[in-house]
């Protein structure tokens, strides 16, 4: 549950600065944004590697005596929040990227 | 409960708090005391009688105490002042335990409160005696104004009078009678003053005279309470409401106020707060510091941690000006910062209340006319911080608002974000000058509102000048140009008459940026409403930088059927905020960029995938495992052991290798995987030195020359056969611990496991090449069948007719889709 934990913080988290570095205009100027390069580590350096750690948890719970799905579909939520905080981090990779293009 | 508790409490603190903001306070004085107080006497007065031993028993009255002393101490060291504090308590008289100042000698306070510890005997809780000591300690203080007099008073109940012969009750009553004493209360504290009484004048009339506050915090622990204070409780209320309640129209009614704690452990907030009243402070919603906070707002501020063990910082920009543990302070000096921002840090707790000391100016901006013909006329209001001064750029609506009244009347106010000014609309045509009051509050702080200087406003014959300011894209990127447009805001709407605007030459501050109007003589229009003249920046390099234009206009007037104009105001400036300057971005580095940060996340998760899956992949610890080997014989009877002799605990032997391979007997070995794939099986290898193997449990089905099992294990048995020897060898490697004979169980498992599997499986068996995926390279080799002729025939393919084989086919499949190995019970 922790690298779960993890991964949806770190959509929250990438989605919070996106919007704060959208708000800046970030990207406008050749002043990198802090936002935009948080959400960029944030989405898809944490989230992806919270994944990578969830999926081998997930893949020892499998391996274990009692496997058990929850009606949730962990893995499905996992990859479908990883996927979107990756999504989000890469624009704000993009927003570095045109800052850093200014220069 | 506790949360309702803190609405409670907060809803009391603004009731007491609200009616103590009857002073103004503007300006950027530097003193964290109140206003005009060149320090502060502060009395702590605390109850000692013996119902503190039910209702604070941990003493936290103490812990109380020492926040006040510290938050006291902490704002008197910020600013540089000093603060004169007494210790008093009372009961069965009162008495001061020690004097001291602030901030030098805070360690001499806190080992003064700490007496109060061990002071909850006494038998009476005098609260006449109490305040009368508390008029006379600050009747003995000279040289300080009696508004500069803080008393912070802390009881637990109710006036209570057990021992009659305390020596302090004649010095206010000749009664000797306990009820009489107790029922005149309330005519001792707000008189008239009782037959018997000994007191010149009701207490509450001699506080009013000597003018100083009293902040009592009234701890009701109803829950603890025993049922004599209850009553006791209930005689007294009404005498402290009439003290210290809401109704300050009530002549008991003295200045201060009163909080209540109902359980001992919000003391210590309590008690903060009280400090932070006595400084003067009022209490700021902290959500206010979380987005920042203009700092040239900010004369003081003191914010408590909801983590006592942790530290806290108020920064100004990110940089660190004050840090405390529990407690931080900040009270400049030199009054409030120029500029920047306030915030405060905090770890794991939450800031659990916060108190400042607001400064602000409001001042007029431009004429500070109107034009009485118009049928609306505004007036430009801007709200600066006391640390900017009045030419200093606006508060942000966010931290202020304002509120006006034109002749007594609420008027309408609108912010205006171009030149970050209010403007107050003042309704005509009028006759006379109208009076208009506007005040500013600070937003979520519970402090006086701040009050704009009486500016007499004149009544012309002709509008104020208009105010014009740039509207449209502040950024210009390359050598584009960015449109955007002047716009014209009449001071004085709706008169009938033309408003005319000539600009001069704009000026820049850098020499590539440009402003062009599109009409650059005269603009001329009705007055009815704004209007705009369309304009545009232009750059004729490329540059990361900013600039600033300067552009000046003066403007005409032409009244309703005259054709002469009239010049109203002198040379006016564009407000025009200042202009970014951006290179264009380049295309290909953004794609370049782009695409290695892309790839950097992908790879490094990727990596992180793959190593967390080779470290998944490593055989169990050897050290945890036992094995033996038993020989087997494979002969017209199938596959056997050679004997049934048990398996013996001693010849169970440790296992050679590593978590990268293991070394059983009789050649067989097993070995780790190595992968990047990251969603690889988990899952080893195992070889024989000769013949084929089968593992049970297994992944790949039958005999092989390379057999696949998952890991990890609780249990495995290799079987290996040598076709030519007619001999072979099971290993059963398990758990330490386990038995010998479930060992043996095992062994003869696997193996009758293996004869039923071969038995069942005539198109499949120990000599077809592995055609499964999951095998591997290996699997590809054809190895030899190591069964008699009559098992051979049984499993062997090839010598099947090409019907029989596609009928099997069909039915059965040769290889079995991998599967997890069942579990041994």
């Amino acid at each position: 549950m922790v690298p779960l934990a993890i991964i949806l913080m770190s959509l929250i988290a990438a989605t919070a600065l996106i919007a704060i570095a959208s708000g800046d205009h970030a990207g406008g100027t050749a002043d990198l944004s802090i936002p935009a390069l948080g959400a960029w580590f944030v989405g898809s350096i944490v989230g992806l590697l919270a994944y990578s750690w969830f999926r081998t948890e997930n893949a020892k719970r499998r391996m274990s005596r009692v496997y058990s799905e929850t009606v949730f579909r962990l893995p499905l939520i996992a990859l479908g929040a990883s996927m979107a905080g990756w999504f989000i981090g890469s624009y704000g990779g993009f927003l570095v990227a045109q800052a850093v293009a200014r220069r | 409960m506790k949360r309702i508790f803190s609405i409670v409490t907060l809803t009391v603190m603004a009731l007491v708090i609200l009616p103590l903001a009857q002073t103004g306070v503007s300006g950027a004085q530097s003193t964290s005391t109140p206003k005009g107080c060149p320090s502060l006497n502060v009395l702590l007065l605390v109850d000692q009688s013996s119902s503190l031993q039910t209702t604070d028993p941990k003493n936290l009255r103490v812990d109380g105490a020492e926040s006040l002393i510290k938050s006291l101490s902490n704002s008197a060291n910020a600013s540089g002042e000093k603060i004169n504090l007494g210790i008093a308590g009372f009961g069965e008289g009162a008495e001061l335990v020690g004097e001291t100042t602030l901030p030098e000698h805070q360690a001499d306070a806190t080992q003064a409160v700490q007496v109060f510890r061990d002071r909850d005997t006494d038998q009476n809780t005098d609260y006449v005696l109490a305040l009368n000591f508390a008029l006379q300690y600050f009747a003995d203080q000279p040289g300080v104004p009696a508004s500069c007099d803080r008393l912070v008073w802390f009881t637990d109940g109710a006036y209570s009078i057990d021992k009659l012969d305390a020596p302090g009750i004649a010095s206010y009553t000749t009664s000797r009678d306990k009820r009489t004493i107790q029922n005149q209360l309330g005519e001792q504290i707000c008189g008239p003053l009782p037959d018997g009484s000994q007191l010149g004048a009701s207490v509450s009339e001699s506080i009013r005279t000597a003018g100083f506050f009293i902040q009592m915090i009234d701890l009701r622990n109803e829950g603890s309470e025993a049922p004599q204070d209850r009553v006791e409780r209930a005689q007294t209320a009404p005498v402290i409401e009439r003290l210290l309640g809401e109704n300050r129209s009530d002549p008991c009614r003295v200045l201060g106020g009163r909080v209540e704690a109902s359980q001992a452990s919000s003391l210590a907030t309590e008690f903060f707060k009280q400090g932070q009243i006595a400084l003067g402070h009022y209490e700021l919603d902290c959500a206010q510091l979380n987005g920042g906070y203009p700092a040239s707002l900010v004369n003081a501020l003191a914010v408590k941690n909801s983590n006592a063990d942790e530290a806290t910082k108020i920064l100004i920009d990110g940089e660190v000006r004050e840090e405390g543990q529990e407690f931080a302070d900040y009270a400049p000096k030199s009054g409030p910062a120029k500029s920047g921002s306030v915030t405060v840090q905090t770890g794991s707790g939450q800031l659990e209340t916060c108190f400042a000391d607001l400064r602000a100016n409001i001042g007029i901006q431009g004429n500070a006319s109107v034009f009485g013909m118009a049928t609306r006329s505004f007036l430009s209001y801007k709200v600066t911080g006391a640390g900017d001064g009045p030419e200093g750029p606006g508060v942000a609506k966010t931290a202020v608002s304002i509120a006006a009244k034109v002749d007594g009347k609420t008027a309408p106010v609108e912010w205006d974000e171009a030149s970050r000014s209010w403007r107050v609309t003042v309704e005509g045509p009028v006759t006379s000058p109208p009076v208009v009051d506007v005040t500013a509050i600070a937003v979520g702080w519970q402090g006086p509102e701040f009050k704009a200087p009486a500016t007499p406003i004149q009544l012309r014959n002709e509008p104020p000048a208009p105010q014009v300011a740039w509207v449209g894209p502040t950024t210009v990127e390359g050598t584009e140009v960015a449109k955007g447009s002047l716009r014209v805001s009449p001071a004085a709407e709706d008169t009938g008459g033309t408003l005319c605007v000539t600009f001069g030459q704009p000026v820049s501050s850098n020499d590539t940026l440009s402003l062009t109007l599109s009409d650059p003589a005269e603009l001329c229009r009705s007055d009815k409403e704004e209007f705009e003249l369309p304009a545009s920046l232009s750059a004729t390099a490329t540059s990361n930088t900013t600039a600033q234009i300067s552009l000046s206009y003066t403007a005409t007037y032409t009244p309703e059927g005259s054709t002469t104009p009239i010049k109203i105001g002198g040379t006016e400036y564009v407000t025009f905020p200042p202009v970014s300057l951006v290179k264009p971005a380049d295309g290909g580095k953004i794609l370049l960029i782009s695409f290695v940060l892309w790839v950097a996340s992908m790879l490094l998760s990727y990596g992180l995938l793959v190593w967390l899956t080779n470290r998944q992949l490593r055989l169990p610890d050897p050290s945890l495992y036992r094995a033996i080997s038993v020989p087997l014989v494979l002969d017209d009877a199938g596959l056997r052991r050679v004997d049934d002799t048990p398996l013996r605990m001693e010849d169970f032997k440790a296992i050679s290798g590593d978590q990268s391979k293991y070394r059983l007997d009789g050649g067989i070995s097993m070995e780790r995987r190595r992968t990047w794939n990251p969603y690889a099986r988990l899952s080893a290898f195992s070889r024989p030195q000769s013949g084929v193997l089968a593992t049970q449990p297994s992944i790949t089905r039958g005999f092989d020359s390379r057999v696949e099992s998952a890991i990890p294990f609780d249990e495995t048995v290799w079987v290996n056969v040598n076709a030519a020897t007619k001999v072979g060898t099971a290993v059963v490697l398990v758990r330490r611990g386990v038995r010998a004979e479930a060992a043996s169980e095992s062994i003869d498992r696997a193996v009758l496991g293996l004869q039923r599997h071969l038995d069942s499986m005539p198109k499949s068996g120990v000599g077809e090449p592995d055609a499964s995926p999951q095998s591997g390279a290996g699997a590809s080799r054809p190895v030899e069948s190591p069964f008699p002729q009559r098992l051979a025939s049984s499993v062997d393919g090839e010598s099947d007719t090409s019907e029989q084989s596609q009928r099997s086919s069909s039915a059965e499949p040769k290889r079995a889709e991998p599967r997890l190995p069942p579990r041994p019970a």
